[in-house]
């Protein structure tokens, strides 16, 4: 098809404003998928996608539309996560788009990622399509949207589209603006090749499936290509695009959406963001990147059984097959023994991560609290980053500690405004700016530790909001800050994997916090065993478990010792589930404990 | 009884699955009395007894039955007929059943020795007629259920019966010639104070009961009692009350010149429950009735639980158990660890290691050495045993004899 009858966009929303079901509604108005097929956002296949409503892996669909005036289209959806952790695969479904529609929700106006997503695509020259959603709802509000928009994101309210992706109502509007404003893709069709790759999956049969945007040039079958980052060359095996299961064709010109298969067994040999162009008449400069985003949160996962160490190795590695961003080395610990570091975008990919090892990889894992990457000058001069409290130097050695800030940007209902400001308080914020969106509505900046943030920052807002307010975030800069770490000491002895990084202000609270919540987390033992907070050598709180005074079955009834068996044996098998430390057990989730101290209180 | 010369001493069970009416904490395979034929049901208990002492397979000693084999040489030197409450079947019925049992012990055809023979009882349901026929069918062992010396908690439990039912029982019980008679407590109930549980032990030191087992509550998932303490109405006892509790009761019945034979069970001296030990020695023992569990040459198995067809199958000549579970080597060494470690007297560690073997056994005390630094094991003269806070923990170290 003609490269000016190809349209490339992606639809960006804040959670829950309805991105899904007007990419459903698309699919359906364009006959990709039949209503019968249709199940409930056919774009979200994942289990965990579809229950906690959010989409994690961006996908293309290439859709056929034949506009009012009679002539046919070309469309390629890219469907974009949702979560400020995944804003990084958002940036590079964008890179793939000349256009976007930006879909706000009718009922709450724009919130914090409306505007993150927003002001993304608007660095990535994106054309910008307001879809004014769910204006069925009797509490819809458009004209008040309509101001925001102009306001606050300073686009022309007049060009935004009223719809009801549940109802169906106003789709067709935004298919025919689709073919009017999102410009046709640019590149040269008779240049020399150059593709990016936007995402990959991998196929236990045909190895590395990259996910491309045809620039300029085309991609053939059996044609030889060549990855301009690592030069390595390969032959394109399978050739195809998204309909949206997996169709092959021959050929996918400029401009075209679609996937390549070349016998790529390697995951590294396919860069996500790398260029692909012709190995017989390749290109001279690859198309821009994306920066590797760095992983901002960290957390030890652990086998909960030792011989499941390959099994939890193998499945990570599965995993970053299909997501670029999860990184791991291996790692030791006193407690835990043999596991991995592992880094993550943000809390919800952690999460995410921990959910589909358990889950697909049917594994039992300990998860160590979160922290963040620090960076510690050493008294020598020398800098060092410390991505796991057990690495932390010995104070005597530690000139001064840097820690990432986050700039947070918070939209809520001005009623909600000193709550917000409470919570930055307790959370060491830095107050920015606040500027006033509407009459009824706030937007409030402040920079703070992200160390701070992926501990209940979040359910913290939602709940002294009533779940009114939004939030987002990014990276800022590393500043430096009074940091110590916090050990915690079991029976005498320092459990690595519970070590924190606090604030030192904080360490008292926490410490005794910690302490109290760890000796009701943990069962009585056959003994005494005292829980110590400590900095250093001082400890700064203390708790005993009382040893444990009852376990028994009183009575064998007419001597059913079967029944006693199976008895003991449920006892054996709740033991096989707790961690043991020197000769203390404890429970997995103590190792998470950190993470619900504040809540508690 | 001809085939082959050696002789094992057993245990005979008798289990009678009635009740006035079920108390609140039961989840043992009782029934109301009122809605079943007892008498057909004594009728099988006595045929279950003749077939498998005096049936052919028996006699010839190698009978196709795997029941038979299991119990083959196998002779009662004790009979327990528990419940439900014995007691509530009509005394003429009872008899049947009794006689039969005794019989029973008589197959070996040998005299030397004495025979336990215990029925359970509930007071509210003794008289002196129906203690002095018992007495004179030969039972010389009465354990009384009496669970509390509190009208308050008896009612909580269901019972049927008052504190003063009990001494009324018991006083005839006395007079009717009965010397051995043992009640059970239970102390851990929702409410109960420390102070509630020492009148309980008080009062049955000062009627100098000969034999006293006190049992911790065990709440049972399905009873009326699970049932309230889940949904509030009652509260559980803290674990530091009910331990506080258990060592009350090992002080106050010590103090008065009981031994503490077993985890739960404590006796006068010579009055400990020869059948019950047997249970705890790891002995064979076999039982008759619905419900009934047996110990045999290589298995264990169990009866059915539904009375109708317990009752079908003996009348149709069956010796079939519902439920059988082969027994390994290694299990009767397990088993052997884990019922003998109830007792005071522990396990004999030498006399285990010629039965079966020292390395098999040396791996077994192995595993709960690291008890014996916390106080909960001892290991001395050849043998092991629980301390008294191990009794209490026992959970714990049996966990690892598995």
């Amino acid at each position: 098809m003609d490269q000016s009858a190809v349209r490339n966009f992606c639809i960006i929303a804040h959670i829950d404003h309805g991105k899904s079901t007007l990419a459903d509604r698309i699919l359906e108005a364009t006959g990709a998928v039949s209503e019968r097929e249709m199940t409930e956002q056919v774009l979200d296949q994942m289990d965990l996608e579809r229950e906690r409503g959010i989409t994690i892996k961006l996908k293309a669909v290439r859709l056929e539309y034949t506009s009012k005036n009679g002539a046919k289209y070309l469309f390629n959806l890219i469907d974009t996560p949702g979560h400020v952790d995944f804003s990084y695969e958002v940036s590079r479904s964008l890179a793939a788009c000349e256009g976007a529609l930006l879909v706000i929700d009718a009922t709450q106006g724009i919130e914090a990622q409306t505007l993150a997503t927003a002001y993304m695509a608007m660095e990535h020259n994106l054309v910008l399509i307001p879809v004014i959603n769910k204006i069925d709802l009797p509490s819809a509000d458009p004209k008040r949207v309509m101001q925001e928009i102009e306001d606050v994101l300073g686009l022309d309210p007049s060009g935004a589209l009223l719809v009801s992706a549940k109802t169906g109502q106003g789709v067709r509007e935004v298919l025919e603006a689709i073919v009017d404003r999102v410009p046709p893709p640019a590149g040269r069709p008779d240049g020399p090749a150059r593709a990016l790759i936007f995402d990959s999956h991998f196929d236990s049969y045909r190895g590395v499936i990259a996910y491309v945007r045809v620039v300029d040039g085309a991609l053939t079958k059996g044609m030889r290509i060549r990855m301009m980052a690592t030069n390595k060359e390969f032959e394109i095996t399978e050739l195809g695009v998204f309909r949206p299961s997996m169709v092959n064709v021959d050929f996918l010109g400029a401009g075209e959406v679609g996937f390549i298969a070349a016998g790529m067994r390697d995951v590294k040999d396919c860069h996500v963001g790398d260029t692909i162009t012709s190995a017989q008449f390749p290109a001279d400069t690859p198309l821009p990147g994306y920066k590797r985003l760095k992983p901002m949160v960290y957390c030890g996962l652990y086998p909960s059984e030792n011989s499941d160490y390959d099994n939890l190795r193998q499945a990570l590695e599965k995993l970053q097959l299909n997501d670029s961003a999860l990184v791991f080395e291996p790692e030791t610990s006193a407690a835990l023994g043999f596991g991995f570091r592992c880094g993550f975008l943000g809390l919800l990919h952690m999460e995410v991560v921990q959910e589909r090892l358990e889950r697909e990889y049917d594994l039992d894992l300990v998860t160590t609290a979160p922290n963040v990457t620090y960076r510690i000058v050493a008294t020598d001069g020398s800098e060092i980053e410390v991505d796991n409290p057990a690495k932390w130097p010995n104070a005597s050695r530690i000139a001064a500690v840097k820690e990432p800030f986050v700039r947070v940007s918070v939209i809520t209902p001005k009623d909600y405004v000193g709550a917000i400001m409470d919570i930055f308080e307790e959370k060491r914020g830095i107050y920015k700016e606040m500027s006033y969106i509407n009459p009824e509505r706030v937007f409030i900046v402040y920079d703070a530790p992200l160390s701070e943030i992926i501990v209940d920052f979040f359910d913290m807002v939602k709940s002294r909001t009533r779940g009114y307010a939004s939030v987002d975030y990014e990276f800022d800069s590393y500043r430096e800050s009074d940091l110590v770490k916090l050990d915690i000491l079991l029976n005498g002895r320092p459990v690595d994997a519970l070590s924190v990084i606090i604030h030192r202000d904080k360490a008292q609270a926490k410490g005794r916090a910690l302490v109290n919540k760890l000796s009701k987390v943990i069962p009585r033992q056959l003994f005494d065993v005292p829980i110590q907070a400590a900095i250093g050598s001082r400890v700064i709180a203390r708790e005993t478990i009382k040893a444990k005074r009852k376990d028994v079955l009183a009575k064998c009834y007419g001597g059913d010792v079967t029944r006693k068996r199976k008895l003991l044996e449920k006892q054996k098998e709740g033991k096989k589930r707790m961690k043991q430390l020197g000769r203390v057990e404890v429970p997995q989730d103590a190792f998470m404990a950190i993470l619900k101290v504040d809540g508690d209180e | 009884m001809t085939c082959g010369d050696s002789v094992d001493y057993c245990g005979l069970y008798i289990h009678i699955p009635f009740c006035l009416r079920k108390c609140s904490y039961c989840d043992f395979a009782s029934y109301k009395v009122d809605s079943y034929d007892t008498s057909r049901y004594c009728d099988a208990v006595v045929r279950e007894i003749e077939l498998i002492f005096f049936g052919d397979d028996r006699v010839c000693g190698h009978g196709d039955s795997l029941f038979a084999a299991g119990a083959a040489g196998l002779v009662p030197d004790t009979v327990y007929i528990g419940g439900g409450t014995p007691t509530v079947l009509p005394v003429d019925q009872l008899a049947k059943v009794i006689k039969a049992a005794k019989r029973a012990t008589m197959c070996s055809g040998r005299l030397d020795r004495d025979i336990e023979l215990t029925v359970e009882a509930n007071p509210g349901t003794l008289t002196a007629e129906y203690l002095l026929t018992l007495r004179e069918l030969g039972v010389n062992r009465l354990s009384i259920g009496l669970q509390s010396t509190s009208d308050k908690y008896l009612s909580m439990l269901g019972r049927v019966h008052s504190y003063r039912d009990f001494v009324e029982s018991y006083r005839l019980a006395a007079l009717a010639g009965f010397q051995n008679i043992s009640v059970d407590l239970i102390y851990g109930l929702p409410g109960q104070s420390l102070e509630e549980w020492r009148e309980d032990l008080t009062k049955v030191t000062e009627l100098a009961i000969p034999h006293v087992s006190c049992y911790s509550l065990t709440l049972c998932e399905g009873t009326p009692m699970f049932d309230n303490v889940t949904a509030g109405r009652l509260k559980e006892p803290p674990e530091d009350l009910v331990a506080d509790m258990y060592f009350e009761a090992v002080s106050t019945l010590t103090k008065s010149g009981y031994s503490h034979y077993e985890i739960s069970n404590y006796a006068l001296p010579g009055m400990e429950c020869r059948h019950n030990l047997g249970y705890w020695e790891n002995r064979y023992y076999i039982g008759i009735g619905a419900a009934a569990h047996s110990h045999l040459k290589g298995f264990r198995c169990a009866n059915t639980a539904d009375v109708g067809k317990y009752i079908d199958r003996i009348e149709a000549g069956v010796l079939g158990p519902e439920y059988v579970e082969s027994i390994s080597r290694r299990r009767e060494l397990s088993d052997s660890f884990i019922l003998g470690l109830r007792t005071a007297a522990g396990v004999d560690i030498e006399e285990l290691s010629r039965r079966f073997s020292p390395e098999a056994v040396a791996e077994f005390t192995r595993s709960i050495e690291e008890f014996a630094d916390v106080g909960l094991v001892e290991f001395a003269n050849g043998r092991v045993r629980l301390t008294e806070r191990g009794m209490i923990l026992s959970n714990e170290v049996m966990a690892k004899l598995l």
